[in-house]
């Protein structure tokens, strides 16, 4: 017999080829993905992480800008 | 978690959909479709129910975790196999199961099972045959004859040479062709 006939033979029979499971299988698998958060609600955790942070970021920079250094010496001088 | 109403009615791109989503209902019946299958492909390579049930759940999380990488281009059954198979060669891999065969390259002579002596067997006959080989041409005798991989496919996937997986397949064939024989005496 050549090698694509043993294939051919053992793939008819054993691909399709099924297990018996215990009766609550499953249970154990749903139990597993309840603990592994998704893959795109992790992106979304990082994304609104990374918007956050950058929103304090500028709310520190604006706040820490020193807002006095600006003269309004050139208005007053025109009041005057 | 989004649920989808009766998921045999879905089709097998609808269910694929819904995994995506995460519809545990839909992920479910995935399961149902394909998990005894699975189980039987884990089994051929690890050859234990315990650790075969333990791979089949792994690749099943990782088909869930990874299944929007699956481009719908080619059948989807194929795709998941593939993932099985994965899982149950990192297991052997892990467990240093590989690392006693991999170096055999000599020759040696084929000897085939008869056709007939194939077709009167069972498939749990076959399976329990295939499980007493050793675990590097187990594993290369299910790489070749049942997923279809060719020698060099095999040789990149396991990290041998050509030849090895050659001739490693060739031992498989020759131990059950005698384990067949032994059956019908």
């Amino acid at each position: 017999m050549t090698d694509h006939e043993l294939k051919q033979r053992l793939q008819e029979k054993l691909k399709f080829h099924e297990l018996d499971l215990p009766a609550n299988d499953w249970s154990a698998i749903e139990k597993r993905l309840s603990v592994v958060p998704s893959r795109i609600s992790v992106a979304w955790r990082w994304a609104m992480a990374a918007g956050a942070a950058a929103v304090i970021l500028i709310a520190i920079l604006l706040y820490t800008q020193p807002s006095n250094s600006l003269s309004t010496e050139p208005i007053e001088r025109h009041k005057n | 978690m989004k649920e989808t109403g009766n998921t045999y009615d879905l089709t097998e791109s609808q269910l694929i959909d819904g995994c995506i989503r995460g519809d545990r209902r839909a992920q479910r019946r995935l399961y149902d479709l394909y998990a005894k299958r699975m189980a039987a492909l884990c089994m051929r390579y690890c050859g234990d129910y315990e650790v075969a049930l333990d791979l089949m759940h792994d690749g099943f999380i990782k088909l869930f975790t990874h299944i929007e990488s699956y481009s719908g281009q080619g059948f989807f059954e194929a795709w998941m196999r593939k993932i099985f198979v994965n899982t149950a060669l990192e297991y052997l891999r892990k467990n240093d199961a590989l690392k006693d065969s991999a170096d055999i390259e000599e020759d040696i002579q084929i000897m085939s099972p008869e056709p007939s002596a194939i077709d009167q067997l069972s498939a749990n006959e076959i399976m329990a045959l295939i499980e007493e080989l050793p675990t590097g041409f187990r594993t290369v005798f299910n790489l070749y004859v049942i997923e279809g991989y060719s020698h060099a496919e095999i040789a990149n996937i396991l990290q041998i040479n050509e030849s090895s997986s050659r001739s490693q397949f060739s031992r498989a064939r020759t131990i059950l062709q005698t384990k067949i024989t032994a059956l019908y005496k």
